[in-house]
């Protein structure tokens, strides 16, 4: 009891004196290691979204016929009022939730079934393929969606001209259409970067796991199924995540088909409603309560689909 | 190829919408040397040839040097313009439609440069003017407008035996015919990514969008006029006799270029782009009034222009000059106005001279195109003017024609709809409107 009771009293003094110094030490180097990425953090991450935070609280404001100085006026959460009574901000809100629930499941699972393909045992070329699949991710989002505008435009695609010979008429652009043609713009150009994520972690499993349930009888397909894809949930759950943010961001594929869709409006993704706010109609208070209410819709629902299946995997 | 090319590079600029903000413009505000270097002045628009108009005035013109850079067009402008005066870093002079200058003037954007253009005014067609001084103060030189003409195809119109129609009803007659000979084309068509004609066609009828009635505004978007209008427009648009497209679609051109449509009704400014992007179909084409509506010469304008001074410009009074020798002198718009160079319609008061030179064009079987412009510029109704919140109106104006596209609206509900969010939106910033 005694020498249990001295010992701490001692222990502790000498090992307090030597932490001290060196915690100073260690903490001194923490704070110089961390400290770019803080800044950096603070400069281009915190201070922008407190920004738009701040100025979603105001609104411009002119009188009389209003040619005069414009003043920029508080006016509480009347920005937020606007956007939740819009009816432009549900459709916008509505489109993407639509474009997700089929577009990611979708992406995902082909990007999973080519990554389990160039996994098996039975693949060749597995780098050329590699590379090949995820070429489309190399071209930049709005010259993509350029392209693809050329292969959807009713008097120069290819496809529509190809459909007009055989009596069928093909339109990529329709309003029930549009949004699944952007969907089919958004998985090409992204399924080869998921499927590339998604090998690295297939082929991260050790080899013995299969040689073994081969020996045991497992087919390849049962391989695939029971061993390989559970052991890579993480990489599919990093996919899920920035898959469900690209959509809440989807941007390019819209505004470059508004200009050869007439389904496609000013206000057809929030992003577009945020960006028309700001630059057409001048009203930076009303796209920065947009943008707010963006950034929380895509916050609770990484939370939500993280703690989904994290429960899952236990 | 030619076509491809320029289509290609319409929609690429359309698309580069996206890089707004990240890119800040190179064009600094015009900043003068403290040791008494040149003046720079930054000026930013989409006229063609207007490059070769600069480099004149730089020649001649040391001590003040004009930074140009082209722009594919307003759409794709205005926010970048916009993002770039709200940074304090928007450069000195703009192009702007005459649509917009009521619009940035509201929205701060512009500047007041009233002590700096002397007579200029005596220079420009007086509703002109009056649209660069939206409350008073001036804030633009004008640079064009588009009065309007009917631009048709003499040989198609031969082979489907129609007579070049002179009124709306005419035209309507000309439209079933063409229609029940060959579905797959139309007369023409409606632009649901212009909304500056469907403006133009209640403009035409003695329409009144804004008016200032004493300290309020007046606003008759869905007015007796502009009712009139949308429903000549959706009675061709739900017989079939007319079509809907976009105009800025790349695939527009070739529309042009393989006959569906017969007739193109749009401002002069289209001249030029047409000769452009359908030089196949050279000499074919012919130019005529504007169909009216029986018993009125009355014609409307489409578009049009002004170089407008940005906020934080530095040197306003160079600016206003260089606008001013740009929009006026006679070395300028020998360049600007030509067919095959700007192909513009000039703003200045003395237009029919200046507009007349040379414009006996092979893609028009040697017509004399200018008479008929020239014609149109006299009869258009001058007292129009655009509200303080035209930016928003005109979206809506887009949203809506491509909503009566898709069938989900029509043009007179449309106008409806436009009327109470265009006095929403003027209410929402405080300004005043009358009932």
């Amino acid at each position: 009891m005694t020498t249990t009771a001295v010992r701490p009293r001692v222990a502790p003094q000498v090992v307090r004196g030597a932490t001290r110094r060196g915690t100073r030490r260690v903490r001194g180097a923490i704070l110089t290691l961390i400290a770019p990425f803080v800044l950096l953090f603070l400069f281009v991450y915190v201070t922008p979204i407190v920004y738009s935070v701040v100025q979603s609280f105001f609104s411009l404001q002119t009188s009389s016929l209003g040619f005069g100085e414009p003043s920029t006026v508080f006016v509480g959460l009347d920005n937020y009022t606007k956007a939740i009574e819009s009816g432009a901000f549900w459709s916008a809100l509505g489109r993407i939730f639509a474009f997700g629930f089929v577009q990611v499941p979708v992406m995902l699972g082909i990007a999973l079934g080519l990554a389990l393909l160039l996994d098996s045992a039975a693949a060749r070329w597995v780098s050329l393929y590699r590379i090949l699949y995820f070429l489309p991710y190399a071209i930049p989002g709005v010259i993509a969606a350029v392209l693809w505008a050329y292969l959807y435009s009713p008097t120069l695609s290819p496809f529509v001209a190809l459909g007009d010979s055989l009596g069928a008429d093909v339109d990529f652009l329709g309003p029930r259409v549009v949004l699944w043609s952007m969907a089919n713009i958004t998985t090409w150009a992204f399924t080869g970067y998921n499927m590339l994520i998604m090998l690295s972690a297939l082929q991260a499993i050790p080899r013995e796991q299969f040689e073994a349930a081969r020996i045991d009888g497992a087919s390849e397909w049962r391989i695939a199924r029971v061993i390989k894809t559970p052991q890579i949930r993480p990489a599919l759950v990093l996919t899920g995540i920035n898959s469900i943010i690209g959509t809440i961001q989807l941007f390019n594929e819209p505004q470059v088909m508004r200009v050869i869709s007439d389904a496609v409006n000013s206000e057809y993704v929030p992003t577009m409603l945020a960006m028309g706010a700001a630059f057409v109609k001048n009203d930076f208070g009303y796209a920065a309560a947009v943008s707010v209410l963006l950034a929380l819709v895509a916050g609770v629902l990484s939370v939500l689909y993280y703690t989904l299946a994290m429960r899952r995997s236990q | 190829m030619k076509t491809a090319r320029t289509a290609a590079a319409a929609l690429a600029a359309t698309a580069m919408v996206t890089a707004l903000g990240a890119c800040g413009t190179d064009s600094g505000g015009g900043s003068s040397d403290p040791a008494g270097g040149p003046v720079e002045i930054s000026y930013t628009g989409w006229v063609p040839s207007a490059e070769e108009v600069v480099d004149v005035w730089n020649e001649a013109n040391p001590d003040v040097q004009v930074r140009y850079s082209p722009v594919a067009n307003g759409q794709e402008a205005y926010p970048k313009i916009r993002s770039s005066v709200q940074a304090g870093d928007g450069g000195c002079l703009a192009q702007l439609t005459l649509d917009q200058v009521s619009s940035f003037v509201a929205d701060g954007m512009l500047l007041d440069v009233s002590e700096y253009v002397g007579d200029a005014e005596d220079l420009f067609l007086d509703w002109t003017w009056a649209q660069v001084s939206p409350g008073g103060a001036t804030y633009a030189i004008p640079q064009d407008t588009g009065p309007m003409a009917m631009y048709y195809r003499a040989d198609l119109f031969d082979q489907f035996g129609i007579d070049v129609p002179t009124t709306w009803d005419e035209f309507a007659t000309a439209a079933e015919t063409v229609h029940a000979a060959d579905p797959s084309k139309t007369l023409t068509y409606l632009a649901t990514d212009d909304a500056s004609t469907i403006a133009a066609y209640a403009w035409q009828r003695g329409a009144q969008w804004f008016e200032i009635d004493g300290e309020a505004w007046q606003v008759g978007i869905d007015d007796d006029a502009s009712v009139e209008a949308a429903e000549y427009w959706q009675g061709l648009l739900d017989s079939g006799a007319i079509a809907t497209t976009k105009r800025w679609d790349p695939g527009f051109y070739a529309e042009l270029n393989q006959g569906t449509y017969l007739a193109m009704i749009g401002g002069a400014w289209n001249t030029a782009l047409i000769e452009e992007n359908v030089a196949e179909t050279s000499g074919s084409w012919r130019v005529a009034p504007m169909p009216t509506v029986d018993g009125s010469d009355a014609t409307a304008n489409s578009g049009g222009s002004a170089v407008a001074v940005l906020k934080g410009c530095e040197n306003p009074e160079a600016a206003v000059e260089f606008a001013t020798w740009l929009n006026s002198s006679d070395e300028s718009l020998a360049v600007l106005t030509a067919p095959d160079g700007g192909g513009l319609y000039p703003a200045v008061k003395d237009a029919p001279e200046v507009a007349a030179a040379d414009q006996e064009l092979e893609f028009f079987g040697g017509q004399d195109i200018a008479e008929v412009f020239d014609a149109s510029a006299q009869n258009v109704n001058t007292d129009w003017a655009w509200g303080p919140t035209y930016s928003t109106t005109d979206t809506g104006l887009t949203d809506g024609l491509a909503s009566v596209a898709t069938g989900g609206s029509t043009l007179p509900d449309m106008l409806a709809g436009l009327q109470e969010t265009t006095v929403a939106a003027m209410q929402d910033r405080g300004i005043a409107v009358a009932d």
